[in-house]
């Protein structure tokens, strides 16, 4: 599904973020990415995301190479692949119903389709009775909810998660990594940077570990730290 | 573009137009302002054209006859001098004519006149020519000067030059100045549509990882653009048209050697041109904007 082979990424300012960073990731994974702060985590993301290009070494999603991409194609890689961010990024003007909806508008769904699916999606992330709230009326769990069912209002084959229990206390970011579960048991690829220790720890999946840009480590089940024998 | 992404780029760009209130009005008063200075040229021009179109019609250009001719002579040379090309018309105006007109304008002298009816007429037979396009006098004249049968061209050449020079230069001066505005208003339509885009740069960055199409992004600010470059055009065609109205109604009359055009005629011009030069400054604007501050 994913496959990054030799991929280094320096930036203009000369900084290696990544440097000959390769992994595979199959189809229906749970994959942690781990690592500090200024780790590569971020640029991997956003490498992945299309938003940077590497320097060397090719990125292939879905079976394509996502360098060779035309800029009018960015989009359409991008409908494949579902983010949610540490900071949310719900637009605050608009109820939960509509943050959803925006996401399936500008794919160019049809208003059926939008009033189908999000219901939908919002009983699927236990939400179903706040479609008429605004974001500034929800707990930081519910607004991080909210950003999971758009992530997923056009049924991307890829989830991607940057950071998205940085900003929770520890209850609720067990209860998004266990959304996050929920939804990768029904086929969903996911993808987590995080450097939560706890939730690696307990929920036991992939982990691919990444320290000043190299990988250092992809454990098919692993912890966050290399587990003294 | 599809029916309902179209609904949705106006939709949003309405809201982005309510929703930045205080630039918007700001930006709308700016193209009324502009749109004025444009409309006030774009009178001055249209009615120096009116007023110069009379201006030659009064333009007369006359050719003296052979004395030899004949009636039928003289009606073939007729013929002919109004077969050149830009001549409007060309009027015979006999010596009989000429010495009755000498009389009408005379006032009290006109009895110096008496006694030279018939054989001691001293005047000559000639023809009094328009020309349809004053810019083209002097080929005219030229082509005129060749015409076998006439003995004299005289037109009032100092007049009819400084007619075209002044239509001219007004044509020219309004041109430019047009362009000029147009540019301005350009401008601050692309700052109000910054602002629009700093303003919604987080659901832009929400529009872009969600996969929404560069154009997508784009046509909601064109629209908006287009929007205030209308809205400020027809606003300024409503002010002009009442200050027009009021003015040239005043102005028409005690004028006898020209008038100034109807407000239908001029209306039915300056319409269709403002609102187009709205759209497109207002969708130049924003396309600068989009270029510079949108990364899409």
């Amino acid at each position: 599904m994913i496959t990054f082979e030799n991929v280094t990424k320096v930036y203009e300012d000369g900084t290696k973020a990544l440097d000959e960073v390769s992994f595979h990731i199959e189809k229906g994974e749970f994959v942690f990415v781990v690592g500090p702060s200024g780790s590569g985590k971020s640029t991997l993301t956003r490498l992945l995301m299309h938003e940077e290009t590497p320097t060397s070494g090719s990125i292939t999603i879905d079976g394509t190479r996502v360098q060779d991409l035309k800029r009018k194609d960015i989009p359409y890689l991008r409908r494949s692949i579902g983010v949610i961010f540490q900071d949310f990024r719900l637009l605050d003007d608009r109820t939960v119903y509509e943050n959803i909806a925006f996401a399936m508008q500008i794919v160019g769904a049809s208003k059926r389709e939008i009033r189908r699916q999000v219901p939908h999606l919002l009983s699927m992330v236990g939400l179903s009775g706040k479609a008429k709230l605004f974001p500034t009326q929800l707990s930081r769990g519910e607004a991080q909810r909210v950003a999971v069912a758009r992530a997923l209002a056009n049924n991307p084959p890829i989830l991607l998660a940057d950071e998205p229990t940085a900003s929770l206390p520890p209850k609720t970011s067990f209860e998004i990594v266990e959304l996050l579960c929920d939804i990768n048991a029904r086929g969903t690829t996911v993808v987590m940077a995080t450097h939560a220790k706890e939730i690696v720890d307990t929920v036991h999946k992939r982990v691919i570990a990444i320290e000043d840009g190299v990988l250092v480590r992809d454990d098919s089940k692993g912890g966050y730290e290399v587990e003294s024998k | 573009m599809k029916a309902n992404n179209f609904k949705y780029y106006v939709s949003q760009a309405v809201r982005s137009v309510f929703r930045n209130g205080l630039m918007s009005v700001t930006s709308i008063f700016t193209v009324v302002c502009c749109m004025i200075i444009l409309g006030l040229f774009m009178i001055i021009s249209i009615n120096v054209n009116h007023i110069a179109q009379q201006l030659e019609q009064q333009c007369e250009i006359q050719a003296f006859i052979n004395e030899a001719y004949d009636d039928a002579q003289v009606s073939a040379l007729q013929k002919q001098v109004k077969g050149i090309e830009n001549i409007a018309t060309a009027e015979i105006f006999s010596k009989e004519d000429t010495l009755e007109y000498m009389r009408e304008i005379s006032d009290n002298n006109a009895a110096l006149l008496d006694g030279y009816e018939g054989e001691d007429n001293p005047f000559r037979d000639s023809l009094k020519i328009t020309l349809k396009d004053l810019s083209l006098l002097k080929p005219t004249v030229e082509k005129l000067s060749a015409v076998e049968g006439k003995e004299e061209v005289s037109y009032k050449q100092t007049v009819m030059e400084n007619i075209l020079k002044v239509s001219n230069g007004i044509r020219n001066v309004s041109f430019w100045g047009m362009l000029l505005l147009c540019i301005v208003s350009i401008f601050i339509i692309a700052n109000t549509i910054k602002l629009a885009v700093y303003a919604r740069r987080k659901e832009i960055g929400v529009m872009k990882f969600v996969g929404a199409t560069d154009w997508f992004i784009r046509w909601p600010f064109i629209i908006e653009g287009i929007i205030i470059g209308v809205v400020g055009a027809l606003i300024a065609f409503g002010l002009i048209s009442w200050g027009y109205i009021a003015l040239v109604g005043k102005a028409n009359i005690g004028i006898d050697i020209f008038t100034f055009k109807a407000y239908n005629e001029v209306a039915v011009q300056m319409i269709g041109m403002f609102v187009s030069i709205g759209a497109v400054i207002g969708a130049l604007g924003s396309a600068i904007s989009i270029r510079k501050h949108l990364d899409v």
